[in-house]
């Protein structure tokens, strides 16, 4: 017997009293596309964020390939390509670069012949080297179905997606989509307009006010052109066919010690900055101007410069790395907190890591240019002992709880007054055990607690924390 | 009618059974309201008149009655708010949110006041209103890390991401509290070490009037948890009742 692609029963999602759907009963077969039709806020959207992964159902439950979109969320977003409102692309990469990151998120094989092949197919081979933000409404929407598409889902999820297409642009999706049927691939998609549900649908299911009112049976066009050949993968068969992924590999569940969905992440943030030049000029100039003031502002005699020095340097690091901090989400909440990520086969702890990774580095580009400066205004040595291990743990814990703190903040109002008074109270034993580790290697002193050592247990609990917490807060 | 919750949905409705436990918030709110005034009386009374005036710093010395159960009950507040949001994250019960959430409020109070008590009574001790003394600092840390959960909590509403964001927050944040308490053994510090339990070190009437005193201090916080955890109650129920337009 067949295992329906999918399968919601008595799915509810209320925020808080507010129900959005009062339970959902679904069955979607292989091959099929069913089309959701109703008017805006009667939760089309709700559900397939739930069935995407970005969402938790408040009660009852959906399947994806036998898979529980909540227990096995991890594998289930392999199975799901999502084309949404918004494109879930990166405005400063190129067109390639995303769908590269993307495919190395999703564990593509061969993922540049794919990405490529993918831009031909959608017609933006010639602008593959072009930024997103310099494409059209249109061309981006193209471009989010070449990243629906990547990993070949067995499930395509359209939130309205002929949305900013011109007719040549619906035309590809219409073939785009009747070769996702072909190859037993299946659809769910929302549209406001009657006539196309009809058409394209198997099953045209109305929604309102959260609740099913009216099953019809479509034409199934998209279906119905299906080649006359023999199908290479009849039902029950699902394991040849590439469109029918049962498990995950490579980059997904726990795998996210081995780090292919941190460097992903990495080598991404770390274009983006390179390109926007954001938050690296920002952090450098601040710390530069926070040592300046420090400078001027104490009295900087011989018998105490020693003494100053430390506390300067570090306070200047800290700001630098909260301004710095601040911007680590920015760049993800154009398009809501984190979605493009969650989106993404991806253990939650795998992006904290790679968060915290991108923003060490990026603290650590700072502290290297603002080091030599240090040194020259304070006149103290710069090459003394254990200096660089105190630095870069240091940085680690800066960056531990800021990462953490600033992915809490990132959705509330006023994120930037509330970062620092979340992370400076957390961050003073560190400021603490790194002024006075400095301190003691500029002007060395008998009897001295180990600091380093009190910095590196620091980073191990908060960062034990961290990994064990972050689920928690990008959860929807 | 109070709310109970509804096993599948994580959501809370109206429910005939809200009586009992309407009738047992208010049975304890009225023994633990009598309790903490006829503590708190009696707690006046050993302050005052039966615990005797330290022979060097005089009458200052008894602002230590005020000051170490407020001071503990800043750090049983925090300890109870994260106990609370741990609970909340694992089941999701609104009425754990609730909890830490009065904790919270209830705890910056009686910290503030802690430390205010203890600056006063540094000034006629130690002839300073404040030192970087290891206690004192961690519990200026902790009185910080209050006032960020309390922002925290208004800044993101009352909201399940606002409510799991703090439980987060309060987990990093209660690693303060062993610190607090054993400062003054680890380093060297102005601040007194414990006495209580060491014998010989205090008069039976200074540990008999303290032990009153912590003692009352905790009624009095169990009581205003009470207060507090059924205006959290009515204020999440009214908000949604907005919400719902009704």
């Amino acid at each position: 017997m067949t295992v329906p692609v999918l399968q919601i029963t008595g799915l509810k999602k209320s925020y808080g009293l507010k129900p959005v759907l009062r339970g959902i009963d679904l069955v979607l077969q292989p091959g099929e596309c069913m089309v959701l039709l109703g008017a805006n806020g009667t939760g089309k959207t709700t559900l397939l964020r739930m069935l995407a992964g970005l969402s938790k159902p408040s009660a009852g439950t959906a399947c994806i390939n036998g898979l529980d979109v909540v227990r096995d969320a991890c594998q289930v977003r392999h199975l799901v390509g999502f084309v949404a409102h918004q494109p879930y692309l990166y405005e400063e990469l190129t067109a390639l670069e995303n769908l590269l990151f993307f495919g190395r998120m999703y564990g593509v094989e061969h993922v540049q012949e794919r990405a490529c092949e993918l831009l031909q197919r959608v017609g933006l081979e010639r602008r593959m080297h072009e930024r997103v933000a310099t494409l059209s409404r249109g061309q981006v929407q193209r471009l989010a179905w070449a990243r629906a598409l990547l990993h070949r889902p067995l499930l395509l999820l359209l939130d309205e997606p002929d949305s900013g297409l011109d007719q040549e642009g619906q035309a590809l999706i219409d073939t785009l989509l009747t070769e996702h049927i072909q190859q037993r691939g299946s659809v769910l998609l929302t549209t406001h307009q009657r006539e196309l549900a009809l058409r394209s649908g198997n099953q045209v299911v109305m929604i309102a006010n959260g609740r099913i009112v009216q099953v019809d049976k479509g034409e199934g066009e998209l279906q119905g052109r299906r080649k006359p050949q023999s199908d290479p993968h009849p039902q029950g068969d699902r394991e040849g066919c590439p469109y029918y992924t049962t498990k995950c590999s490579g980059v997904y569940g726990r795998d996210y010690l081995r780090g292919r969905p941190a460097r992903a992440i990495l080598w991404k943030d770390v274009r983006y900055e390179l390109r926007s030049k954001q938050t690296w000029i920002g952090m450098g100039m601040f710390a530069l101007l926070v040592l300046v003031i420090f400078n001027f502002a104490f009295d900087l005699r011989v018998d105490n410069k020693a003494a100053v020095a430390p506390g300067a340097l570090w306070v200047a690091f800290l700001f630098a790395s909260l301004l710095g901090l601040g911007r680590t989400l920015a760049a993800e909440r154009e398009q809501g907190p984190l979605d493009r990520l969650l989106l993404c086969p991806v253990d939650r702890k795998a992006i904290y890591l790679a968060k915290l990774l991108g923003n060490v580095l990026f603290i650590a580009v700072v502290e290297i240019v603002a080091l030599p400066i240090f040194a020259a205004l304070f006149d103290v040595p710069l090459f003394v002992g254990a200096l660089l291990p105190t630095v870069l743990f240091g940085t680690l814990g800066i960056a531990t709880i800021g990462t953490l703190f600033s992915t809490m903040v990132a959705a509330t109002r006023a994120r930037e007054l509330l970062l620092p008074v979340l992370v400076f109270p957390l961050l003073v034993p560190v400021v603490i055990a790194a002024v006075r580790a400095t301190g003691n290697l500029l002007v060395p002193s008998v009897n001295e607690p180990p600091w380093l050592g009190l910095i590196i247990a620091f980073d191990a609990i908060f960062l034990s924390i961290s990994l064990l917490t972050f689920e928690y807060i990008v959860e929807e | 009618m109070a709310l109970t919750k509804q096993a599948t949905s994580g959501k809370y409705q109206h429910s005939s059974t809200s009586a009992e436990s309407r009738f047992g918030l208010a049975l304890s709110s009225l023994i633990l309201g009598v309790l903490s005034f006829a503590g708190m009386m009696m707690s006046i009374w050993m302050i005052f008149l039966y615990a005797p005036t330290d022979a060097i710093q005089g009458q200052p010395q008894r602002i230590f009655y005020f000051h170490v159960p407020m001071a503990w009950i800043g750090m049983l507040g925090f300890i109870v708010l994260t106990i609370a949001g741990i609970v909340y994250l694992c089941s999701r019960d609104e009425r754990w949110d609730w909890v830490a959430r009065a904790s919270a409020e209830v705890g910056a109070v009686f910290l503030t006041l802690a430390l205010t008590l203890g600056s006063i009574w540094g000034k006629t001790t130690w002839g300073t209103w404040w030192t970087w003394d290891p206690k004192l600092t961690t519990a200026l840390i902790l009185w910080f890390i209050y006032i960020g959960y309390n922002m925290l909590r208004s800044y993101t509403g009352r909201t399940e991401s606002g409510a799991r964001a703090a439980a987060v927050f309060a987990i990093v944040g209660v690693i303060d509290v062993p610190i607090i308490y054993e400062a003054t053994n680890w380093w060297r510090t102005l601040h007194p070490a414990a006495q209580v339990g060491v014998a010989g070190a205090l008069p039976n009437a200074v540990v008999a009037t303290l032990l009153v005193s912590l003692t009352t201090f905790t009624l009095l916080y169990s009581f205003l948890m009470v207060q507090l955890y059924q205006l959290q109650k009515l204020q999440t129920h009214i908000q949604r009742r907005r919400e719902q337009g009704l």
